[in-house]
């Protein structure tokens, strides 16, 4: 129960600071009491390592670390009253799984009888109960991630950190273990800092969502509008399997209407106030055009946002369908129903949500219409 | 020539092993069947056996009053030897196992014993115990005749003897210590452990299976002592420090009783193994992972 605030927090890794490259750089972030905080971002951008400066185990380079109000650049790992499920599980090699489980309470000299009933407890709602006697050397993958996730359960600190608590678990397992976590988030309202590369857990799973890239924050907000309303284009691209669709292209104005047209000269009608604003600001500079693959239409009403293109390859997913197309300009994927006609190789024409489209700087790739962002 | 490069071709790979066997058979099997042998003879200055006399040499062994001596002197510096040089080891190893600057230094230091010879040790500490110059008795400002006290004679030598065994066990440790995952202890850090707490619920459990080498070995070296008696304070002052194998050489060489050294030599070859095979017994049964 508690608040963390990290304020210009960064990481170097080097001894030198002159040429320091940081892994780690300006991290400011205000989490509150209760929420549950997702990183994310490409492999390296320095997730593991924000979670291990918060949990004291990695020295903070610069810039400060609040906990309860509390400055704690400088207090031991054991004092901050956190737990933490760390990347590779960090078992110990020998104990059984009931003393890995029992360890943190038993070192805090909680009743043993205490211990015991928590031990279950946990066991049982993770699966564990017919493994507590084995060695983490016996144990599975997923198995150990479990005895992992339960030792951090076992007490209740100010908060959570996991390091990618899931990601060893089969798909059954995986969205079970989700639920578990979003339960016990919701009983406790213990604040939870979470490190996944899943899309579908930051997006079900989180209260904010913090992108992450080279160790700086992209954007941090909830996983609404982190979607709809992306800071650039990294984030657009970043977020929604599969990513968006990007054309590069100028805005022009055609029959009197502001369009976007692409580099092989494809136009799409710009409408509404947004076209109008292109229009003024933008007017034949280069931009990028995302659309989210769901945000293409299968019925084409001739309106003047149509792309054709060849089918190069189709995913079922069950209730629908990703096709990629080839088309003039760029690679396109788009979520279709099912029953859409087309197979690989033929032709496909497509309507574009123009109104759901985004518009990023063509230098700075920044989203053009992107809303402030609370932080 | 041309029939043993056959052989070769034809995968007898025994020949292998004739080179080592060579080696074994002169220094190892010859001299441990001899021994047996002679433990049954009495002998000529020579060494010669002369006259077989059963388990005579046996019997007055274990009637001697000089033999429960013997192996009450050895059981207790071996305790003494085992225990001072394993802690020394596990400590060092432990305080070297984070990096520092000056590490290597350190680290070389604690290793050093290893490579002195156990005489000279016993040369220095020979003078460092000299009761009117030795710098133990400055330093400390006591008057304590070191070597010629029977009551601090061992404790010397058992000193000494753990030292110089707490190299080797340096380096066992440090490699022990090696193979614990760090994550391990930052787990503990942040679920909220001490240092002593690390060391008693992470550290020690993951040397365990080096320890039980360490000990294995430890006390065979330290029942096999024999330099340091020989130069420190040959067996005396009194018994106090006449250790089996002291003995035995004695034995054999001062009053040229080699049956007796031989019979001296079985015991103590046999109680070597009874221990080595219920140390062996006792961890197949012991927890491990
Ligand atoms: N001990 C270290 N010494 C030097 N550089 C390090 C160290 N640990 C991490 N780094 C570097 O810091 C950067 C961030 O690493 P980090 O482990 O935080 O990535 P991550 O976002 O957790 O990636 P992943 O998703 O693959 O786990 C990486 O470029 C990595 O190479
Ligand atoms: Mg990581």
């Amino acid at each position: 129960m508690s608040d963390l605030f990290l304020k210009n927090v960064c990481k170097s890794y080097e001894k030198k600071q002159d040429k320091a490259q940081y892994a780690v750089k300006d991290f400011t972030l205000k989490i509150e009491d209760g929420e549950f905080v997702i990183f994310v971002g490409p492999s390296g951008c320095g997730k593991s390592t924000t979670l291990r400066m918060i949990a004291g185990l990695e020295d903070i380079t610069g810039g400060e670390l609040w906990i309860d109000g509390k400055l704690c650049n400088y207090v031991e790992p054991g004092e901050r009253d956190l737990s933490m499920v760390f990347q590779n599980y960090a078992l110990y090699p020998n104990m059984n799984v009931y003393d890995n489980m029992a360890f943190s309470l038993s070192v805090r000299k909680v009743p043993k009888k205490e211990i015991d009933k928590k031990v279950h407890e946990t066991a049982e709602i993770l699966g564990l109960e017919s493994l507590l006697k084995r060695r983490p050397g016996e144990l599975s993958g997923g198995q150990k991630q479990r005895v992992a996730i339960g030792s951090a359960i076992m007490r209740s600190p100010k908060a959570f950190l996991m390091d990618e608590p899931l990601s060893n678990l089969d798909a059954k397992l995986r969205s079970q273990m989700r639920v578990e976590l979003a339960k016990l988030h919701e009983s406790l309202g213990t604040t939870m800092i979470y490190v996944t590369h899943d899309q579908t857990e930051a997006m079900t799973l989180g209260t904010k969502i913090v992108v992450m890239k080279d160790g700086i924050i992209q954007q941090a907000d909830s996983p609404k509008e982190v979607y709809d309303n992306p800071a650039n284009m990294f984030v657009a691209g970043f977020i929604g399997s599969p990513s968006m669709n990007f054309f590069n292209g100028r805005i022009r104005t055609y029959a009197g209407m502001p369009v976007f047209e692409t580099v092989t000269g494809e136009r799409l009608e710009i409408p509404g106030s947004r076209g109008k604003v292109l229009e003024e600001k933008y007017r034949n500079k280069w931009v990028i055009l995302g659309i989210r693959p769901e945000h293409f239409l299968t019925k084409t009403d001739g309106s003047g946002s149509c792309l054709t293109g060849e089918i190069t390859a189709r995913e079922m997913l069950g209730a629908e369908s990703i096709v990629y197309l080839k088309t003039a300009a760029e690679e396109a994927a788009a979520r279709v129903p099912v029953e859409t006609p087309g197979k690989p190789g033929d032709k496909l024409t497509l309507s574009a949500d123009m109104e759901r489209a985004h518009f990023f700087d063509g230098h700075t790739n920044e989203n053009i219409f992107y809303q402030g962002g609370r932080q | 020539m041309n029939r043993f490069i056959e052989k070769l071709k034809q995968g007898n790979a025994y020949l292998y092993l004739i080179p080592c066997f060579l080696i074994f058979g002169v220094f190892l099997f010859y001299p441990f069947v001899k021994t047996i042998y002679l433990s049954f003879y009495k002998t000529d200055k020579l060494g010669q056996a002369k006259l077989f006399v059963g388990a005579e040499n046996y019997t007055d062994l274990f009637t001697s009053e000089a033999f429960y001596n013997s192996l009450f002197v050895t059981l207790i510096f071996v305790v003494i030897v085992v225990v001072g040089s394993m802690l020394i080891g596990l400590i060092a190893a432990v305080l070297c196992s984070k990096a520092f600057p000056g590490i290597r230094f350190f680290s070389t230091s604690y290793a050093l014993p290893m490579a002195i010879a156990s005489s000279g040790a016993a040369m220095i500490f020979k003078i460092i115990l000299n009761p009117t110059i030795g710098i133990l008795n400055k330093l400390t400002g006591l008057d304590i005749n070191w070597i010629n006290d029977p009551k601090y004679a061992l404790i010397c030598v058992a000193v000494l003897t753990a030292w110089l065994n707490s190299g080797i066990n340096f380096l066992y440790f440090s490699a022990g210590l090696g193979n614990i995952d760090d994550t391990i202890y930052e787990r503990a850090s942040v679920d909220g452990a001490s240092a002593v707490q690390k060391f008693f619920r992470l550290t020690l459990p993951g040397l365990s299976p080096i320890m039980f080498y360490t000990l294995v070995v430890n006390i065979i070296q330290a029942f096999q002592s024999f330099g340091q008696v020989k130069i420190l304070t040959q067996g005396g002052p009194g018994e106090s420090t006449n250790l089996i194998v002291y003995s035995i050489y004695r034995d054999a060489f001062f009053n040229y009783k080699f049956g007796s050294a031989a019979a001296q030599s079985v015991v103590l070859f046999i109680i070597i193994m009874l221990l080595t095979l219920v140390m062996f017994r006792v961890e197949k049964k012991g927890v491990k992972y």
